[in-house]
């Protein structure tokens, strides 16, 4: 798993690549957590370049979510595809949280 | 260049150093050697040349006194007509006047001195018992065919003759020199030949003369005639007999040949002769004789020339060997003080790998690099023996967390029922479950049990992550579970109700994706309600068929989440197959996923089998799949077989 983090305005663009398993999923969390260290409140995690997220890592973006959101902020994903949007699908988060077809759409809200 | 292996580095640094120094005196010598000899050799040529040339010098002067001599009497007998007996007379006071005279005559023209007189040459010449006279006009020596007589008449001009024999006449080896006089015409002008005026000289007095002439211990001479004859030789029996020529023939040397040639052609010369001349490996330098073409050369032996400097080479290279072996000795000593700390360190570290990590090194003070080793290795000691304490400690506290988390996963899984089958009196449906755990304890659950004689309750979940918090979080899920379907309320209100206990407080964002269903056996209805879990796979006679999407989401997040219910029928010899994403997501060794597709092609093989069949085929195929990939998730499978009512 790798994680490049970007600024758009006051927007994190989190953007992930590879996997994100029950192994890594804690170092996913790590960079969150610092980007909202750092004073950001808004995310948008892209996941183009994502191939697998396992439970684990949802739950990173339910739990970031939820201190976004006690922080006034929100976080959005984008960008979903192939296995990560059928495991978004049937978990019901493409429900609970915004969900982006693009970035330039999500930046767009 | 690879070294040969050494059991000591002070020997090796000791050898090493050794051949370096060995290499450079031996260079030393060997340029020094050669400088020298280039000097010995150039200063010989120089010594070798002038000895020569003054050599050459002294014997012309001989020569070149004969020659005026004669050449003064001959102007006299032309000038002056004698009679006989003062011509007697005057040549025996040369002979007699002079040393280097051996014999002399004046010889003259047939019927010249006397008109009835055909040959006359009085010879006076030395001999042992004074001097001798000889009238050489006899028939046994016909003196006008001899060559000191025929050479001067024809050439017209003095001659020095080559050394001979003179049998008849002197009776010894000599060289003459023959000066030609003439009538004397009316005007004064040279008329007709006359006759000669000869002086001989012996080879031997020459000999002698040269002997005389000190040339030093290291050279030896010798001379060679116009032809190239030796008159005098480095060997006797070569006098006379042969000449450089015929010794270069031979020999077969074609360098002796041309020092020959080189000998009579050029007026000095120092050449390398080698070992062509007895007594050795030699340079020859030679000068030749302007008065009558001989040459005169002087031999020096290598041996002789080189002795001093060989003498200094030897004792040279015998102080390097002795130099050599005090230095080996010396620095051996030396390179051993300076190893012995790392002896002392190879010791120490041979105690410390067995495991005696109490080293004393106190004994190495030294302010070096192995100083500096000695306390790297001291600080490396302690602070190895204090790693080894807190490894110690952590490796049982850590054994201490392992064991109870293997009690914690005995418990985990001792919550969920095992004993299959599990309703061997019931023909009507069969049920079977299997939970597979990855190596961390983990948060799969499933739950099943009859609600009355017609209904029968179950479900599969997945929490969410791994580890003790999933497995607490897992209890918990079952612990609710069972307490919410007891009460027989329908599947959607089952995980309303969980999901409302799970969300409260939830900080953790733990949550837990579950599939519920209530099984009708006498209709074979099926009601359920999913959150968030994988659909599961009904196994119908012909087909397999995916149940639609969850109608809701993950139990234990939104706390106003709703659950839809959903029902269908059952057949008689259908089942449905639950399943967590530990099976659809096993990876193998080239990160691929097991996938639905597979999972759904193992189905489609196992339609109208038992339930423990079917979930034996998908492990079997999952496993084979993952090959020793390790498992990142638990597996685990419910299968709820339906025969219908009529078996029951």
């Amino acid at each position: 798993m790798n994680t490049i983090v970007s600024t758009v305005g006051t927007v994190a663009v989190v953007t992930v690549e590879g996997r994100i398993d029950t192994v890594n999923a804690p170092e996913f969390e790590l960079c969150m957590l610092e980007c909202m260290a750092k004073g950001h409140r808004d995310f948008i995690v892209d996941l183009s370049r994502l191939d697998y997220i396992s439970s684990a890592g949802l739950r990173i973006v339910l739990s970031v979510a939820k201190k976004a959101k006690a922080a006034g902020g929100g976080i959005a994903c984008c960008s979903l595809h192939g296995v990560v949007k059928k495991v978004f699908d049937v978990s019901g988060f493409a429900n609970i949280l915004p969900i982006y077809e693009s970035l330039d759409k999500a930046l767009g809200q | 260049m690879k070294l040969p292996r050494f059991h000591s580095l002070a020997v090796e640094v000791t050898l090493l150093v050794m051949i370096g120094t060995s290499f450079v005196l031996a260079m030393v010598l060997a340029d020094s050697y050669r400088v020298s000899r280039k000097i010995i050799v150039a200063n010989a040529e120089k010594e070798a040349r002038n000895l020569a040339e003054s050599k050459a010098l002294t014997m012309q002067q001989e020569l070149r006194a004969v020659a005026e001599i004669t050449g003064n009497f001959a102007l006299c007998v032309e000038t002056v007509r004698l009679d006989q007996l003062h011509l007697l007379l005057l040549i025996r006071a040369v002979v007699t006047g002079q040393e280097e005279i051996f014999g002399s005559t004046v010889a003259f023209e047939p019927y010249t001195f006397e008109p009835k007189v055909r040959a006359f040459s009085p010879y006076f010449h030395k001999s042992p018992d004074g001097v001798k006279y000889i009238q050489l006009g006899s028939d046994s020596y016909d003196y006008f065919n001899k060559d000191w007589y025929k050479i001067p008449k024809q050439r017209e001009a003095a001659v020095w003759s080559e050394p001979y024999y003179d049998e008849g006449g002197g009776d010894v080896i000599m060289c003459t020199y023959s000066f030609p006089f003439y009538h004397l015409a009316e005007d004064g002008k040279q008329g007709e030949f006359k006759g000669v005026v000869t002086a001989d000289v012996s080879v031997n007095w020459l000999t002698e003369k040269l002997a005389s002439l000190h040339i030093g211990d290291s050279g030896t001479y010798f001379v060679i005639s116009r032809q190239g004859t030796f008159i005098t030789a480095p060997r006797e029996e070569w006098i006379m007999r042969e000449s450089v020529f015929s010794i270069a023939e031979k020999m077969g040397s074609k360098k002796l040949e041309k020092i020959g040639r080189e000998m009579l052609a050029n007026e000095s010369g120092f050449v390398d002769c080698g070992d062509l001349f007895p007594g050795g490996d030699s340079f020859l330098a030679y000068s030749r004789f302007k008065v009558n073409g001989w040459s005169l050369g002087v031999l020096f032996r290598k041996s002789r020339l080189f002795a001093p400097i060989e003498g200094l080479l030897r004792r040279s290279a015998l102080l390097g060997v002795a130099g050599a072996i005090l230095l080996f000795a010396v620095s051996l000593i030396a390179a051993r003080s300076v190893t012995k700390p790392l002896r002392r360190l190879e010791q120490a570290t041979a105690n410390v790998a067995t495991g005696h990590l109490d080293v004393d090194l106190s004994e190495i003070q030294r302010a070096d690099e192995i100083g500096r080793l000695a306390q790297a290795f001291a600080r490396m000691t302690v602070d190895l023996t204090h790693y080894i304490q807190q490894l110690t400690e952590a490796t049982a506290a850590r054994e201490r967390i392992e064991g109870e988390l293997s009690v914690a996963a005995r418990i985990q899984r001792s919550m969920l029922p095992s004993r299959f089958p599990a309703f061997p009196e019931r023909k009507d449906f069969d049920i079977h479950a299997i939970m597979e755990p990855a190596k961390e304890i983990g948060g799969d659950l499933y739950h099943f049990f009859l609600l009355d004689d017609n209904r029968l309750c179950f479900a599969i979940g997945d929490v969410s992550g791994k580890g003790v918090p999933a497995a607490l979080f897992m209890a918990v899920t079952t612990f609710l579970l069972r307490s919410a379907a007891a009460g027989g309320v329908p599947p959607e209100e089952i995980l309303h109700h969980l999901n409302r206990q799970l969300s409260k407080g939830n900080d953790s964002c733990m949550f837990v994706t579950m599939f519920c269903g209530i099984l009708n056996l006498k209709t074979g209805e099926l009601l359920y309600a999913n959150g968030g879990h994988n659909p599961p796979m009904l196994l119908r006679e012909k087909e397999v068929i995916e149940l639609g999407p969850p109608g809701g989401p993950v139990v234990g997040v939104l706390e106003e989440a709703a659950y839809k219910r959903e029902s269908l029928i059952m057949n008689p010899g259908e089942t449905l197959f639950t399943f967590t994403d530990g099976v659809t997501e096993a990876f193998n060794p080239q990160d691929e996923l097991f996938s639905e597709e597979r999972l759904h092609g193992v189905l489609q093989e196992m339609k109208g089998k038992s339930a423990p069949e079917i979930i034996e085929a998908v492990m079997f195929a999952v496993e084979s799949f993952a090959q020793d990939a390790p498992r990142a998730d638990d597996i685990t499978m419910l299968a709820v077989r339906y025969e219908g009512p009529g078996t029951a």
